[in-house]
């Protein structure tokens, strides 16, 4: 016995009610728990998807002379004195930065000139899995290439050189041939060839060169500049450039829908804190006589404040532990039914459910305060005063 | 062992009452004082200013040599733990607290657990009030005068210089409120000093001094009658 027997046994003995104040609070924590998780994995989901409307990093050699544009990218000097990067070692590099896990994509290109009919063209080596995570709005007539020697052609460069389906294009020491047609991209896909890299990497010499690569990384909890840091430190020889519009659109996205959720969870707090309160008040009013006797056997103020908030802690911890693995349960549960990809992100944190415990519990406090200081304000002779 | 002087109370409401009006009171150690009076007469008022309860509008209550105006707000709640004890005629006692609870109340104002020793002394004091055997029961399983006894050893756990008695048996029927009287006296004649505040004539027979009040101001002073009841 000490003096959190009184709010407990307290507690104990207005069950009903303590249990209402609980779930109420509960309800307030799971859906707010929920909310994040929620938000979290829609969050996630959403840049993923967005990442498949293009990338937002260049990589490229480092280069002082005549800049070439591809897609919007600067691709530095490609005319004159072409410098390589390793595709093993960029590959290596840029997966094994500090936020790896925020590299959706990495994307490598080979540029080389081969001929039609004696026409130049421009033939791009590309990694098709990777190259169509970043263009999932590809569309095209004919049929995807399957065998490393296919190609598929821009509709502008095809309408251009008359290249139809079936048209061999000569490269380096041998010929790839058209298997479809890109339909319009409205971009400079349309002006280009593209064929397996390591394809158009054997038929020119160049084995593991690669003039850039594109980078679709995932910029939510980390700033894209953080990436770009981060890459750079490990190919120095290289320049970098950040699409900064493309991102700060997608996270406009994202944040738009974290901050609903944040204002959202902001209002359900405030409503719970707001009633815990006013039963905090009401029990205050409700106990004076009990106060009353405390202050007149000697219990200071702040020994009354401690039993008032040592009874708003104890329920916020209880709101705080089946608030979040309500929360938790709630949003795997909600995830699951309307089939959003990644679920399996959300993990039961215990270290996690502990901080939003304590959080719970400090809210609970504060919320719980100003009864409390009503309480410590009451004189035994306002309680029993006769004349 | 305390004094009042010249002690002046009023309260403010729509109006104000001047419930005390000059009021000088000396309470001697061991004594059994009585304070007796009709409704309204300032002497429950005069009760709550002795014990601490209440401070006085002008005048001033010294306490072994301590002028208690004068003293922090910590002092007067040391005051209040260690040496005053107050019982009240509604014994407010907490519903959800057995008896041993209830009567340990002045312990459990701090973190670290009741002590062995304070709960044997609690049950000793049970004992002493002749609750042996229920000092697990809730309040609401006890009559009134069994009550009372619990609102009287929680007033002495903690071993008070004085017992101040705001209108004990005031909620008692006649014989209970006899039986109260008496173990206060027994208290009284063990050692403690004791104040009492009551408007039944009947028990002014067993205080060493009886202390009249009407209109808020003492009309009458009787010492050394105890004995003849």
């Amino acid at each position: 016995m000490n003096i959190l027997t009184l709010p407990l046994k307290n507690l104990k003995r207005k069950l009903l009610r303590t249990g209402i104040l609980i779930t109420v609070f509960t309800v307030g924590i799971l859906s707010v728990v929920m909310l994040y998780n929620v938000s979290e994995t829609i969050g996630h989901s959403l840049e993923k998807k967005m990442t498949e409307f293009g990338a937002n990093i260049l990589i490229y050699p480092k280069s002082d002379s005549l800049n070439v544009s591809y897609g919007g990218f600067s691709l530095g000097n490609l005319s004159y004195s072409v410098k390589y990067l390793s595709e093993k070692e960029t590959n290596d590099s840029i997966r094994s930065i500090a936020n790896k896990e925020n590299i959706s994509t990495v994307a490598p290109k080979l540029v080389e000139l081969g001929t039609y009919k004696e026409q130049p063209v421009a033939v791009t080596g590309i990694i098709w899995a990777e190259e169509f995570r970043i263009k999932n709005y590809w569309a095209l007539d004919g049929k995807m290439p399957v065998n490393p020697n296919e190609a598929i052609i821009g509709s502008r460069a095809a309408d251009l050189l008359g290249i139809t389906i079936n048209s061999p294009i000569n490269l380096g020491t041998g010929t790839v041939i058209i298997t479809g047609i890109l339909k319009k991209t409205g971009t400079e896909d349309d002006n280009l060839i593209f064929a397996d890299l390591h394809s158009v990497q054997s038929l020119a010499g160049k084995q593991d060169k690669i003039n850039f690569i594109e980078v679709a990384a995932l910029c939510s909890g980390c700033p894209i500049d953080d990436i770009v840091a981060q890459i750079q430190s490990k190919l120095p020889n290289t320049d970098i450039n950040a699409l900064q519009n493309i991102v700060k659109q997608r996270m406009s996205t994202i944040n738009y829908v974290k901050r609903l959720v944040l204002m959202v969870s902001v209002v359900i707090l405030v409503i719970a804190c707001f009633m815990l309160s006013m039963f905090m008040l009401a029990s205050v009013n409700e106990r004076k006589k009990e106060i009353g006797l405390l202050r007149a056997i000697g219990y200071s103020s702040s020994k009354i404040f401690i039993i008032f908030g040592f009874e708003a802690m104890i329920i916020g911890i209880f709101a705080g532990v089946l608030g979040y693995l309500g929360g938790y349960v709630s949003s795997v549960q909600l995830l699951s039914r309307i089939d959003i990809e990644g679920t399996g992100h959300i993990l039961f944190d215990p270290a996690l459910m502990a901080t939003a415990t304590l959080f719970v519990a400090v809210l609970s406090v504060l919320s719980a305060a100003l009864p409390a200081l009503k309480a410590t304000k009451i004189q035994p002779t306002d309680v029993f005063s006769q004349i | 062992m305390l004094q009042a002087h010249n002690i002046v109370k009023s309260f403010t409401t729509d109006t104000t009452t001047n419930v005390l009006k000059g009021v000088t009171i000396d309470i001697q150690q061991g004594d059994f004082t009585c304070i007796v009076g009709r409704s309204g007469s300032g002497k429950s008022t005069m009760l709550n200013i002795l014990s601490t309860l209440l401070r006085p509008n002008s005048g001033n209550v010294v306490y072994n040599g301590l002028d208690l105006g004068k003293v922090s707000v910590n002092k007067i709640n040391k005051i209040r733990q260690n040496d005053f004890s107050v019982i009240f005629q509604s014994f407010h006692l907490f519903p959800y607290l057995s008896v041993l609870e209830n009567v340990l109340l002045p312990y459990l104002s701090e973190v670290t657990p009741v002590s062995k020793k304070s709960r044997a002394h609690a049950m000793q004091i049970i004992e002493r009030v002749g609750l042996k055997g229920k000092e697990d029961r809730l309040p609401g399983k006890l009559s009134g005068g069994e009550q009372q006894r619990v609102s009287i050893a929680r007033a002495l756990v903690k071993q008070p210089k004085i017992l101040f008695a705001d209108e004990p048996t005031g909620s008692l029927d006649i014989k209970t409120g006899k039986d109260i009287i008496e173990l206060l006296k027994e208290l009284n004649s063990e050692g403690l000093t004791i104040v009492m505040v009551t408007h039944a004539l009947e028990y002014t027979s067993y205080a060493d001094t009886v202390i009249e009040m009407k209109d808020g101001q003492i009309c009458g002073e009787i010492h050394e009658i105890a004995g003849s009841a």
